[in-house]
């Protein structure tokens, strides 16, 4: 019932963040464009809360559910970040992507029941979903940042960017890490696998790599690589942006996992 | 100067080389998810041919991870002598051991399948390919009891020509709530409503296990019929916009049941979703068996199996593999799957290390960028 008032209450959040952008570009202080933003992601969670009541069970079961929890990691991380680095331009591409999201899940809006299956009736569901999310959001910021150093001429500011860059991948994908673990040891727990090689776990180990790839190319950069070009490891982010994107809701549509995957949803 | 020995080893454990490692790596798992993977394919294609469709088992994935293993082991052993204070260390060390432990782990998994019904005793499992012929176990498993608990079904409004709900870019869905009909039946409120594409749909009963009757008028309704299998009927009264009332039965179908559904107009019904499990349960006896001589030694327990929840039993972890809901008491064979796992405690504790890497590592690195931080300037009197 909540899920009718989706387009609201995510035109409310998107048009609050949207201000913060605006007012991040025109320079206006710090202050009012978190405000803004806060209200923004206040309001998304606001929505959250609602729908959880409504639906009576954690609401990770479906694609769109997911797609819910990106939207609100998104602009909080965004927010976050913009609060600790001078970046205008952050508000803006981290609004775009976040509405990218929201306007999936309004366009193609999922069948939201009460049921849970006894499977996922589990204490490892919640950890394993928000652990997978909060770091696509995290190494989502990464990539927007990674997409401007990419355009970035300027040395000096590439290099910071280069160094916020690291930040981000590196609690991103402990969290992915993490996130992969709960799952396993889930897995364990409901079929006495740790890891079977499903379609959605190949593509979480890729997703995987790529990020440990760059981590370790940006570790050899200091040692073992000092003449490795920057545009190396932020390519590597890219193309582990888009495995994410295949890991998360691409694998429903691949035809090498279709009907192999015990985590096809949505 | 550093011998050529050191140089090539150092080539393993480096940073580069790791990376190089991890891109070979990344390469191989690639392969496997882009190309489907099938034991048993559909068609004998070119990829087949050349071992692709069953690249995991593979001794080219095989070499790679060995490689990784040797190449990751080696870079933990020189993280851990050069930089002795570092969690990151732990993660390192917590990826290796579980790698090797699941590596070493497939190859000595043992897996059995046991079919058993009510009131049925058994002590000898199959291997899961019906090639490793029957195994004997140390205990033996009655299945007491096996019950599926139900979710309370859902109505929906359904195009009969596509047989999609409606409306189709956001089908609405009744989820028929219990609690309010028995406050409904005591009286204390009213009876459920909803609105489902223009018709008002009340609940006015259900039955979570019912038999279809005819009527002497030729009609259909529902009775209460407790036994498994059975699908679940509500009782609805339908307004339609015209302000005409209908009051019908609906019920899901199954297997061993047909389905009612209510033909409001000629392109629309209201149906009833299959009902969805909410949880399912078996009740084993477990008896110990006297080895050797294959009899029961008197000493039993009584203990549960269900989704995530599996039973331990010795060296033995039992889960519940397969019911067929649909058939109930036509179909008893629960079947149940048995698995040993002596590599399951260095898995665990690889995982323990890589959660303690994580937490100390944020932890240290939050606590040396508050020591490198900028103090505030203090005034100068």
């Amino acid at each position: 019932m909540m899920w009718k008032y989706f387009t609201l209450f995510a035109i409310l959040s998107a048009g609050f963040s949207l201000l913060a952008s605006v007012l991040a570009w025109l320079r206006k202080p710090k202050k009012s464009v978190l405000t803004f933003s806060a209200i923004g992601v206040g309001i998304f969670a606001v929505f959250i809360l609602l729908f959880w009541l409504d639906v009576k069970r954690p609401p990770f079961a479906t694609l769109g559910e997911t797609r819910l929890w990106y939207v609100f990691f998104l602009l909080l991380a965004g927010m976050i970040s913009y609060a600790s680095l001078p970046y205008r331009w952050l508000p803006t591409l981290t609004t775009l992507l976040a509405g990218v999201f929201m306007a999936m899940n309004a366009l193609r809006p999922d069948i939201h029941m009460q049921n849970l299956m006894p499977i996922l009736q589990s204490v490892w569901f919640s950890p394993h979903v928000i652990s997978y999310i909060f770091a696509y959001a995290l190494l989502g910021i990464g990539f927007l940042f990674s997409l401007r150093a990419l355009f970035t001429r300027n040395r000096t500011k590439r290099g910071e960017l280069m160094r916020n860059i690291d930040r981000l991948t590196h609690i991103g994908t402990g969290f992915l890490l993490t996130g992969i673990c709960l799952g396993a040891l889930w897995a364990k727990q409901a079929w006495g696998y740790f890891w079977t090689w499903d379609p959605k776990e190949t593509w979480a180990l890729v997703t995987l790599l790529c990020y440990a790839l760059y981590i370790g190319l940006r570790e050899a950069s200091k040692t073992d690589l000092p003449t490795l070009s920057a545009k190396f490891p932020l390519c590597l982010q890219i193309a582990g942006f888009v495995c994410l994107q295949i890991c998360w809701y691409g694998v429903n549509y691949l035809n090498a996992a279709r009907g192999l995957s015990v985590h096809i949803y949505g | 100067m550093t011998s050529p020995r050191t140089s090539f080893l150092k080539r393993f454990y480096s940073p580069f080389g790791l990376c190089l490692c991890l891109f070979v790596v990344l390469l191989a798992c690639l392969v496997q998810g882009l190309i489907r993977q099938e034991e048993v394919p559909f068609r004998e294609d070119f990829l087949f041919r050349i071992g692709m469709r069953s690249f995991k088992d593979s001794a080219f994935m095989l070499s790679v991870i060995l490689l990784a293993l040797v190449c990751g082991g080696m870079f933990c052993v020189h993280r851990f002598i050069h930089r002795t204070r570092c969690f990151s260390n732990l993660i390192y060390a917590g990826i290796w051991l579980t790698v090797f432990s699941l590596l070493t782990g497939s190859a000595c998994l043992e897996r059995y399948n046991m079919t058993l019904w009510k009131g049925f005793a058994r002590w000898q499992v199959e291997s899961p390919d019906g090639r490793g012929g029957i195994k004997e176990l140390p205990f033996a498993l009655q299945l007491m009891d096996f019950r599926i608990d139900y979710h309370e079904p859902t109505l929906f409004m359904v195009d009969t020509r596509t047989g999609l709900p409606l409306p189709e870019r956001h089908p609405q869905a009744m989820d028929v709530n219990v609690d309010r009909l028995a406050k409904y039946r005591a009286g204390k409120a009213d009876a459920q409503e909803q609105t489902l594409m223009g018709y008002k749909v009340r609940v006015l009963e259900y039955l979570p296990l019912s038999a279809i009757e005819e009527d002497s008028l030729g009609g259909y309704f529902c009775v209460p019929s407790p036994i498994q299998g059975n699908a679940p009927a509500v009782e609805a009264e339908i307004t339609a916009p015209d302000g005409s009332l209908r009051r019908e039965w609906i019920c899901a179908g199954g297997k061993i049941q047909i389905p009612l559904f209510v033909r409001v107009d000629t392109n629309q019904a209201l149906c009833m979703a299959k009902p969805q499990v909410k949880r399912y349960n078996a009740t084993l006896q477990v008896y110990s068996l006297d080895e050797g001589r294959g009899r029961l030694e008197g000493q039993s327990r009584i203990d549960s199996v269900g989704a995530n929840r599996p039973l331990r039993v010795g060296r033995y972890r039992i889960y519940l593999k397969s019911y067929k809901e649909d058939y109930g008491f036509w179909d008893p064979y629960v079947s149940f799957e048995l698995v040993k796992d002596p590599m399951e405690p260095v898995t665990h504790t690889g995982f323990a290390l890589i959660f303690i890497g994580l937490a100390g590592h944020i932890l240290q690195n939050s606590l040396r960028r508050r020591k490198t931080a900028p103090q505030p300037k203090t005034e100068q009197p």
